[in-house]
């Protein structure tokens, strides 16, 4: 009932059931309450924006921040006499903050609706009858009209806000960066490693042009769309068969299937979906088991030379952001590259060689002259390979530019380290070593006290 | 069938075992003994994949051994080994922990539910199934331990001393059943070993004696009976095969002493005295 004649304010409806008229199956208590103000359905264009937007505590809060940053300018006129609107002081103190904002909207853009992210809503989804190919009901993963029109206004004040020093192509590229680093754990998942090298390749490239917002917005433009063919392809596989193991909040990275969603049978009955892995067993069996599917698998050499590229493409992006070019990198760099290099030194050592042992001691061997146990030392031998090759790629290389060599050694480096003989696989299923039990019957470990009880 | 051929192993310079080889046939159960530190649990460690012998080769079914990725990994789906002490994940429950078990030994789920609440009720663990492991007493993970072995359903176990480690009589009478029917029923190979002769001649058809490294005997019980002279008890023949020396010293240890013969023969030609004697030192 519109009461807009008696200057209750315009545009308002209310519902007067107060007034005492006796409206048929009106109570006593709905007679002499209070008017209560009906609101009035929200617009379509508001639902239609709100549809990618923030939500309105996370708005607040960046209102209150860009306040209180104006504010300081605002102070610093006061005190110094310097135009807050003055270029020379918004080009050094507001690009900064703005782009890291323009990043993390958009990351939490791409981590806001997706499935991966959020398990609750995964285990929801799967239930209904959404398919990958519609836009899920909670929001669209992929960007839309609205990301669209709402990053250009957000370009355009970003640009005066800045006095002008941050180009509007440099914003929308940044947005992209934040929102193809939180698409890539999905794609990743999803089945679509390749795609997902390419998208890691982009967003290094996506910094290295940095200073050129033209080439910047073109190689980020250009990683969006390989990133929205890993999208699609991840979606087809959907729902996985993973559960987070490592949790910030709700926000869920996914790491190892889910064990109690185990067998799925096709239509002749074989087993399609193998439990890939039921936790850690314990000793003996987590050793001593048969190996999932996934363990089975090798590293192809294409995989390690993808993975030791793009670990060398990121530490030249990193030297030139850091240092730029023409200066003299070498001496920070190296230290970095020695760090890395000893990383991959390390994590190959620990792969291999926790809690296991050769099968002989060297004075076992050298008492009954058995010198060499090939099939454990095979093992051994990209350790010093790793070395060699970390030491003399530099060395070879010399005179080429620091942030060209460091980063091509390196590559090099973790290729060894990733595709040497022998594969994992073979290691743990027909090397010579034994598994070293001494931890176990310790009872004072505390590799694994508390997780792990023992029996006998 | 489980075929060791030559197989030698040893700790840094202390060799364990010196030239093992045994066949043992489908269907059989087979135990172990013999002296402490005589490489019981090293021959059972290297039968399940636990150690590698510097010489010589397991053979299950007649895939070898940690020979290739493919062999080995058929084997392991066959096998179950169990050492005397095991580590269980303390955040898991006892059901759960069966459960992930079985599924890992590809039983079909249907089966696997069953089987795991009857192995809970055969060891007398319902009460405990759904409680964390680490909040199980020490028989009880042992009993855990075993069910484990049971519901993978594997044709060869592989069990290092499976009555010891807290278990209690009803804990043994279960295991025993077990191990006397499922073999014959289930075509299952089991190897263990105990310390216990009289256990292992009640579940047990053939025996493996093992002395300083070397096979001594792998015989039937009652061909081990029969090597000793067909006396006694299981335990009593294997003390007269392992430790014959041991069996001397003993008699000697426990005659009587004697008085040198020249004495005993004058003590002998004087009755009269001899009877005064007898009766003045109270028949000594």
């Amino acid at each position: 009932m519109s009461a807009s004649g008696d200057g209750m304010g315009s545009g308002e409806e209310w519902d007067r059931p107060g007034l005492g008229i006796g409206f048929p199956g009106q109570s006593r208590s709905e007679e002499l309450a209070p008017p209560r103000r009906r609101k009035r359905p929200m617009s379509r264009w508001r639902m239609w924006i709100r549809r990618v937007m923030p939500n309105d505590g996370r708005i607040v809060t960046v209102l209150v921040l860009a306040l209180g940053f104006e504010l300081y300018h605002v102070t610093r006129e006061i005190e110094q006499g310097i135009s807050r609107f003055d270029n020379a002081v918004r080009g050094n103190v507001t690009p900064l903050p703005l782009l890291g904002l323009t990043l993390v909207w958009g990351a939490q853009r791409a981590a806001r609706f997706h499935p991966f992210y959020w398990p609750d809503y995964s285990d929801w989804l799967r239930l209904t009858p959404w398919r990958p190919g519609n836009d899920p009901p909670w929001g669209p993963i992929r960007l839309v009209a609205q990301d669209l029109l709402l990053l250009g206004l957000w370009a355009g004040l970003v640009w005066g806000l800045s006095g002008g020093t941050l180009h509007p192509f440099k914003v929308v590229s940044m947005f992209l960066l934040g929102y193809l680093g939180m698409s890539v754990p999905p794609i990743l998942n999803g089945g679509a490693p390749l795609l997902a090298c390419l998208t890691l390749f982009g967003l290094g490239g996506v910094i290295r042009v940095y200073n050129d917002p033209h080439w910047m917005l073109g190689v980020a433009v250009g990683t969006a769309l390989v990133a929205h063919l890993g999208q699609i392809r991840a979606l087809r596989q959907f729902p996985w068969t993973q559960v987070p193991t490592v949790k910030i909040g709700h926000l869920a990275i996914r790491s190892r299937p889910d064990p109690a969603r185990v067998r799925v049978k096709d239509s002749n009955g074989e087993t399609v979906d193998d439990p890939e892995d039921l936790g850690d067993l314990g000793y003996p069996l987590e050793q001593l088991r048969p190996l999932h599917s996934w363990e089975l698998k090798r590293m192809p050499v294409l995989g390690a030379v993808l993975v030791s590229a793009l670990v060398a493409w990121w530490f030249h992006v990193a030297a030139i952001a850091f240092g730029g070019t023409g200066q003299p990198l070498l001496g920070p760099l190296t230290g970095f590259y020695v760090h890395i290099c000893l990383g991959i030194l390390l994590v190959r050592t620990l792969v291999y060689f926790t809690r296991v042992r050769p099968p002989i001691t060297l004075g076992g061997r050298l008492r009954t002259g058995r010198f060499l146990q090939p099939r454990y030392d095979v093992a051994l031998l990209p350790l010093p390979l790793i070395v060699v090759t970390a030491v003399s790629v530099p060395l070879v290389g010399q005179g080429l530019a620091a942030e060209v060599l460091l980063p091509a050694a390196l590559g090099l480096t973790w290729f060894v380290g990733l595709a040497c003989p022998p594969t994992l696989a073979w290691w743990r299923l027909a090397g010579s070593h034994r598994f070293d039990d001494a931890a176990f019957r310790n009872a004072n470990s505390d590799s694994r006290v508390g997780d792990f009880v023992k029996t006998g | 069938m489980i075929v060791l051929s030559n197989v030698v192993h040893h700790y840094g310079v202390r060799p364990i075992l010196r030239g093992i080889n045994l066949t043992i046939e489908r269907g059989d159960v087979v135990a172990v003994v013999g002296p402490n530190g005589t490489g019981k649990s090293t021959l059972l460690g290297i039968m399940g994949g636990q150690l590698c012998p510097q010489i010589g080769q397991v053979a299950i079914d007649g895939l070898v051994r940690r020979r290739t990725i493919e062999e080995e990994q058929a084997i392991r789906r066959v096998t179950f080994f169990l050492p005397d002490y095991v580590w269980l994940p303390g955040d898991r429950s006892g059901r759960e922990y069966l459960l992930s078990v079985g599924r890992l030994y590809g039983v079909e789920e249907f089966r696997l539910m069953d089987h795991v609440q009857r192995l809970l009720e055969l060891f007398e663990l319902e009460a405990m199934a759904d409680q964390d492991l680490r909040s199980y007493s020490s028989g009880q993970k042992k009993k855990i331990a075993l069910a484990a072995a049971l519901v993978s359903e594997a044709r060869y176990l592989l069990l290092d001393e499976p009555f010891s480690g807290g278990l209690d009589p009803s804990g043994i009478l279960a295991m025993k059943r077990v191990l006397q029917r499922h073999p014959r029923r289930r075509d299952m190979t089991v190897v263990l070993t105990s310390p216990v002769p009289e256990l292992i001649e009640e579940v047990a058809n053939r025996v493996v004696v093992l002395k300083d490294g070397r096979v001594l005997v792998f015989e039937t019980v009652e061909g081990i009976k029969r090597l000793t002279g067909g006396r006694g008890s299981l335990s009593d023949a294997l003390e007269r095969l392992i430790f014959p020396e041991t069996i001397d010293k003993l008699d000697r240890y426990f005659q009587e002493e004697r008085l040198p013969e020249w004495v005993d023969q004058t003590f002998n030609a004087l009755p009269r005295d001899r009877q005064r004697l007898d009766s003045e030192a109270g028949g000594f």
